[in-house]
């Protein structure tokens, strides 16, 4: 069966390492958890990088260069390193240890383990790479013509209004980009996913198990580093599909915004 | 009551679309650096049933700065192996992805195609996958056991050799073919942003080149490298911080190691603060370094402009 010979056509198909690789990842769940963090995280650090980088394109206000700069600082900063003082911050969550002095301990809560966690992060700005997302709303703001708000303020719309009304629609482009690159950060991240949650399971994490539970599934005569080698790369391909996918749908759209809006600088 | 002029107005509108990342910022991101500061200075243990707690470094708050700098035999050593690999890596995804930008850039069939699949590594670069390629790979080329490297450069190091070159060089140019994938991955940010670049440069500027009798050597010169000049700063710090912030990075991987599989956090605090400093110091460094080297667009462009007034 494994002669050395390098073979391009592969002799008799089949899908048995597939079906191996679905059960290996347990892929039903991974999957489900995946998308949820995925894509609710997405959503929402878009939504909040592009209101902080409109406030920091179009808005003069004391120490907002110095709070610029805390963005530059927050891309330069590793986010492993972050991580660990995060974690012990999750685990009985509480700022600066106010919360805690006029409420009581009682009110400090384990946050481990459930998806807000992920939900919080983006929500408030700190997500995967939130920073580089900061920047490219920042810069694709300043390149909008201020004529356009002060049109819209003229005709009575307040600054929340003129955000959601004129230039929400207007970055469709950049939007688009930061929506498919955090989709893809968050859904290749193991790293913090496996520092905060130990029994919800997404698919990148299960993959860097895999050789592991195959390790468990596989009877040990039929354990062959080979083999699993196969295994490992099938399920690579089944991570992968989804986002694959979602690429190849929105490719044409995306390549042309990303090199059209703006990106990056 | 007093009216708010419109400046205040516009500044507590501005205070008011940033507050939940300032919120953030302040919760996840100050806190947690300082908390890395504390555990530093400290001695930062877990313990079973009570959780974790602080104790008193016996001999000065700095030791676990002196102790990564002077007596740790690794750590310097990573971070200058670390500073000299992104020094050689950054001309090179540079001048690679300049070049795969150009090329993209020119009329031929299927480019739409060719663009995708360059910009298809950012989908699997980061993470897991990745790196279960890259070990797949290996193990198929190599066999079990092989040195790392995909690709096995030794037909090219032994011409290098028979022509007579040095060994360090022929070294280093063998190092590089091995590790081609490592930086056609690491480059396809930079070749969008290059791209975006070339797109900037209007048609008719070739045309009057080509009427005037410029080589394509020329035309490069005068008039493609001015355009994506101003890009070249931001894809050398793109290039830099992707390389100091991977998981594939030497020091990034030994203080993790230090952290979570000898749970020593407060060493590892120290080196990543270290780590922190160097990062930023290089930054400021190459940005100054680039500066001084690279004319800037606005200037370019005005001379253009006057140079072709006065023609």
């Amino acid at each position: 069966m494994w002669d050395l010979s390098i073979v391009w056509i592969p002799k008799n198909f089949t899908l048995e390492n597939f079906k191996l690789v679905f059960d290996s990842l347990k892929f039903d769940v991974a999957f489900k958890n995946t998308v949820i963090i995925s894509v609710v995280s997405t959503i929402l650090q878009v939504i909040i990088c592009a209101v902080t980088g409109y406030g920091f394109a179009r808005f003069k206000f004391k120490g907002s260069n110095i709070l610029f700069l805390v963005v530059i600082f927050t891309v330069i900063v590793p986010p492993q390193m972050i991580n660990l003082p995060n974690y012990l911050l999750f685990s009985d969550f509480d700022i600066f240890g106010i919360l805690g002095l006029i409420f009581g301990d009682s009110l400090k809560v384990n946050m481990l383990d459930s998806y807000s966690t992920m939900f919080i992060l983006a929500v408030l700005g700190q997500g995967l790479r939130a920073g580089l997302f900061i920047l490219i709303f920042r810069q694709y703001f300043k390149g909008i013509p201020v004529e356009l708000e002060e049109a819209a303020m003229i005709d009575g719309c307040g600054y929340f209004k003129t955000f959601i009304k004129i230039m929400a629609p207007n970055a469709g482009g950049p939007i688009l980009t930061t929506f498919l690159f955090s989709m893809v950060w968050y859904w290749n991240d193991y790293y913090t996913m496996s520092t905060f949650f130990t029994q919800i399971r997404t698919l990148s994490v299960n993959l860097s198990n895999i050789g592991l539970s195959l390790q468990n599934m596989m009877s040990s005569d039929a354990y062959n580093p080979y083999k699993v080698m196969t295994l490992k790369q099938a399920a690579c391909i089944v991570c992968m599909l989804p986002i694959f996918i979602l690429f190849a749908v929105l490719q044409k759209r995306f390549v042309r915004t990303m090199v059209s809006s703006g990106l990056v600088g | 009551m007093k009216r708010k002029t419109i400046k205040q107005q516009r500044a507590r509108a501005g205070f008011l679309f940033i507050l939940p990342w300032l919120i953030g910022i302040i919760v996840f991101f100050l806190q947690a650096m300082f908390n890395l500061l504390r555990y530093s200075f400290t001695n930062f243990e877990f313990v079973q049933g009570i959780g974790y707690r602080y104790s008193e470094l016996s001999d000065g708050i700095f030791s676990h700065y002196k102790y990564s700098l002077i007596t740790d035999s690794l750590f310097p050593q990573k971070l200058t192996e670390s500073l000299g690999d992104m020094l050689y890596r950054v001309p090179i995804i540079l001048v690679f992805s300049l070049f795969v930008a150009i090329v993209l850039n020119q009329k031929f069939k299927g480019r739409g195609m060719m663009r995708a699949i360059f910009f298809i590594p950012i989908l699997i670069s980061s993470g897991v996958i990745a790196s279960i390629i890259k070990t797949s790979l290996t193990t198929t080329v190599m066999g079990s056991g092989g040195s790392g490297n995909i690709f096995s450069a030794a037909l090219l190091t032994d011409m290098l050799y028979e022509f007579g070159l040095p060994a360090s060089l022929v070294n280093q140019i063998g190092s590089l073919v091995s590790n081609v994938t490592d930086l056609i991955w690491g480059s396809s940010v930079q070749i969008i942003v290059f791209l975006m670049g070339l797109l900037t440069i209007p048609h008719t500027y070739y045309e009057v080149a080509q009427v005037e009798g410029a080589t394509g050597w020329e035309t490069f010169w005068k008039v493609t490298f001015p355009a994506v000049s101003p890009y070249i700063l931001v894809n050398i710090i793109y290039t830099a911080i992707d390389h100091f912030i991977n998981y594939d990075n030497q020091v990034m991987k030994y203080i993790l190691e230090a952290a979570f599989t000898n749970y020593n956090y407060s060493y590892a605090s120290a080196m990543s603060w270290i780590y922190f400093i160097v990062i930023i110091v290089t930054l400021v460094l190459l940005i100054l370094l680039t500066s001084l080297f690279i004319p800037f667009k606005e200037k370019k462009i005005k001379n253009k402009k006057k140079g072709r007034k006065a023609f």
